[in-house]
């Protein structure tokens, strides 16, 4: 316990830097008004502003980026609830009784419970970060290459079977993504891989080409295909004060959403979308506000933004500690470290401990700070939704070519973007899912770095990855969860439990 | 190799009998939108091929690539479907083209106009684009350049 004081202490010293401090609310600013803007979302943002990371210290850097990717969840209820259109894509259950709410003259109530659980449940999450995160590391500290191998794998494969639509697809793009992260030069033996002689594939595919290129492009072109009809509601948002019996209605649901959220947001290819979700069914099952679904029920705000907030703060915790993203935002951060020369994993709370604590503490700066830019500032996030998309655009545009250039000050990144582009484009409209696509080529070159090892450590012998107790029980466990999905009745049941 | 090629063709394959057959999410195969997309890739491949004989500049770097992506972007606005896929992906491809030779704002210039052009609303109102331009160009000035101290040529050079 006092080696987290001391920590967490030594945390908010870094994170209470002027320079961090700054860098936080800039973080939180951005995440927020992209939460907002339907559009364009944490990912593509990320993306677009990796670039921009290289010039400031590692550990302000990755404040930045997380507090865009957590203040987004914040901001994407705004949108849900005064326009009935979710700003991301884990707010969208919020628009079910959010929208309600505003129609019934209650927009400012359930602004306010929506900023008030989001605050909770970051802040839990938070917590969990802090509390999980040196038991964890100790643990994986005994991990060998076989281990890690095999918790890749695991990853790769849940990250798969809990990725929307179709789990076959979703394996597709897991083994592709795989595929180009194997593009390049062999560190090991120097043959040149899949490079066709272009020296520029050398040191790989750029991770930001394929980020801004299927995250950042393809979804302006798909935005542009489905112009938005934004009418803001008529009425006032009224006050933020929430009555007595909405107090009594909304805690345990945003208690209930941030315990879910915390679980949820750990398991690889969950994170914030499918905790909003599972809240909301919850709470329409468990709630005793359950018979006013449909009419504007609190406990359908309350629950699944604790949840979204909790769940993207819980999705730190593996890829602090294993150093293994669980969705395509913390493969992002995984970029974003290796440019700065970080290497995720147990061994960075000891070598970057600036970084790890520093990080945790600015997550409940960064709460406390979307508390006030969301609450007061509501009528600024209001005015800029009237921003028009025909304006919006073109500058995302110019921020992405000049983003993927200023990598290696190389116009073929430019060129490599627009292939992917026309990929992520191709994808989209074959409802193919980028996210693991992303996730398989961070993960490919580290899956091949401890196969390598753990064969050249065993001699050659495959069975290293069965005779090792942990190894053995992750491998169990994913051929389990790809089985179960591929059972028929499994599968209706998720495309049952999706639908709905 | 050998199974590399072997792949890429059984890929190919699919791909053009994908076009004919079973369900089509990608868009309305019409024969206006076939003919574009035929087109798109036999103006690209031309270009590719005789642009560094026309000009020595595009027989710098991957100038020649840049120039055929934008000529077969153009060819395939002409698919009602596939327009702002097209439209997107030029106003990229001319900002590549664009930044090392002839300057960082004249690339900018020239991918907000192209990008624009895909959102027809800009058309009546042409002077919401110029503002657009005045702006970025000056956002991006001061942080890219300015900020970030990006090396790039911001005026053309001959």
């Amino acid at each position: 316990m006092q080696f987290l004081i001391e920590n967490l202490a030594h945390g908010f010293t870094i994170a209470f830097a002027g320079q961090n401090l700054l860098f936080a609310l800039l973080g939180a600013f951005i995440g927020t008004a992209i939460g907002v803007l339907p559009g364009i979302g944490p990912v593509a943002t990320i993306s677009l502003l990796l670039p921009i990371t290289f010039g400031i210290p590692p550990e302000t850097a990755i404040i930045m980026l997380a507090g865009i990717f957590y203040g987004a969840q914040y901001g994407g209820s705004t949108t849900a609830i005064l326009l009935n259109l979710p700003g991301e894509v884990s707010s969208v259950v919020t628009t079910l009784e959010g929208y309600k709410m505003a129609q019934n003259g209650r927009a400012g109530a359930a602004l306010a419970t929506a900023a008030i659980a989001s605050f909770l449940g970051g802040t839990v999450g938070t917590l969990l970060v802090a509390a999980s995160g040196p038991a964890l590391s100790a643990v994986a500290l005994s991990f060998g290459p076989a281990e890690y191998f095999s918790l890749m794998l695991l990853g790769l494969i849940v990250a798969s079977v809990l990725a929307q639509g179709s789990p076959i697809k979703a394996v597709g793009m897991v083994i592709l993504g795989v595929g180009l992260g194997m593009v390049g030069t062999d560190v090991q033996t120097g043959q040149q891989r899949f490079t066709f002689g272009i020296a520029e594939l050398s040191d790989g595919i750029s991770f930001v080409a394929i980020a801004m290129g299927m995250f950042g492009i393809a979804e302006i072109v798909l935005n542009l295909e489905r112009p938005e009809a934004r009418s803001l509601l008529k009425t006032k948002v009224g006050s933020l004060w929430l009555n007595r019996e909405e107090w009594k209605r909304g805690t345990p649901s945003a208690v209930r959403g941030t315990l879910l959220g915390s679980v949820l947001g750990i398991l690889p290819g969950g994170g914030a979308a499918l905790a909003s979700f599972g809240s909301f069914m919850m709470e329409r099952k468990m709630s005793k506000g359950r018979h006013l679904f449909g009419k504007g029920a609190i406990e359908g705000v309350a629950g699944p933004e604790a949840a979204n907030n909790a769940a993207s703060q819980t999705a730190f915790i593996p890829l602090l500690t294993l150093g293994i993203p669980s969705n395509a935002v913390m493969a992002l951060m995984v970029g974003a470290l290796i440019i700065q020369g970080i290497q995720p994993g147990p061994q960075m709370m000891v070598q970057q401990p600036d970084l790890f604590w520093g990080l945790i503490a600015s997550m409940w700066i960064g709460n406390v700070m979307l508390l006030v830019i969301n609450l007061p500032m509501i009528g600024l996030w209001v005015k800029l939704l009237q921003v028009p998309y025909k304006f919006l655009f073109p500058a995302i545009l110019v921020f992405c070519c000049i983003g993927t250039y200023s990598i290696s000050n190389n116009v073929f990144d430019v060129y490599m973007t627009i292939a992917f582009a026309v990929f992520g484009y191709i994808c989209a409209k074959l409802q193919l899912e980028a996210a693991p696509l992303l996730i398989g080529f961070v993960l490919g070159p580290m899956m091949e770095e401890h196969l390598r090892r753990a064969m050249l450590l065993s001699r050659g012998d495959w069975f290293v990855f069965m005779e090792r107790p942990i190894s053995a029980t992750m491998l169990a466990i994913g051929l389990v969860a790809l089985i179960m999905m591929l059972l028929p009745a499994v599968r209706r049941g998720k495309d049952k439990a999706l639908a709905e | 190799m050998l199974a590399f090629v072997g792949l890429t063709g059984i890929g190919a394959f699919v791909t053009i009998a994908a076009f004919f057959t079973g369900p089509n999410p990608v868009g309305n195969w019409s024969r206006r939108n076939l003919a574009s997309l035929f087109g798109a890739i036999i103006v690209s491949a031309v270009v590719y091929l005789v642009s560094p004989a026309i000009h020595p500049f595009f027989g710098v770097g991957y100038n020649a690539v840049g120039v055929a992506i934008v000529a077969g972007m153009l060819v395939l606005t002409l698919a009602p479907d596939l327009r702002f896929i097209a439209l997107i992906s030029a106003s990229v491809a001319v900002f590549g083209l664009l930044l090392e030779q002839i300057g960082f704002f004249a690339a900018l210039t020239g991918t907000i106009l192209l990008s624009c052009a895909a959102e027809r609303e800009h058309f009546r109102k042409p002077l919401g684009v110029l503002g657009l331009i005045v702006f970025m160009l000056a956002l991006c000035w001061w942080v890219f350049i300015l900020q970030l101290d990006i090396r790039v040529h911001l005026w053309p050079t001959f």
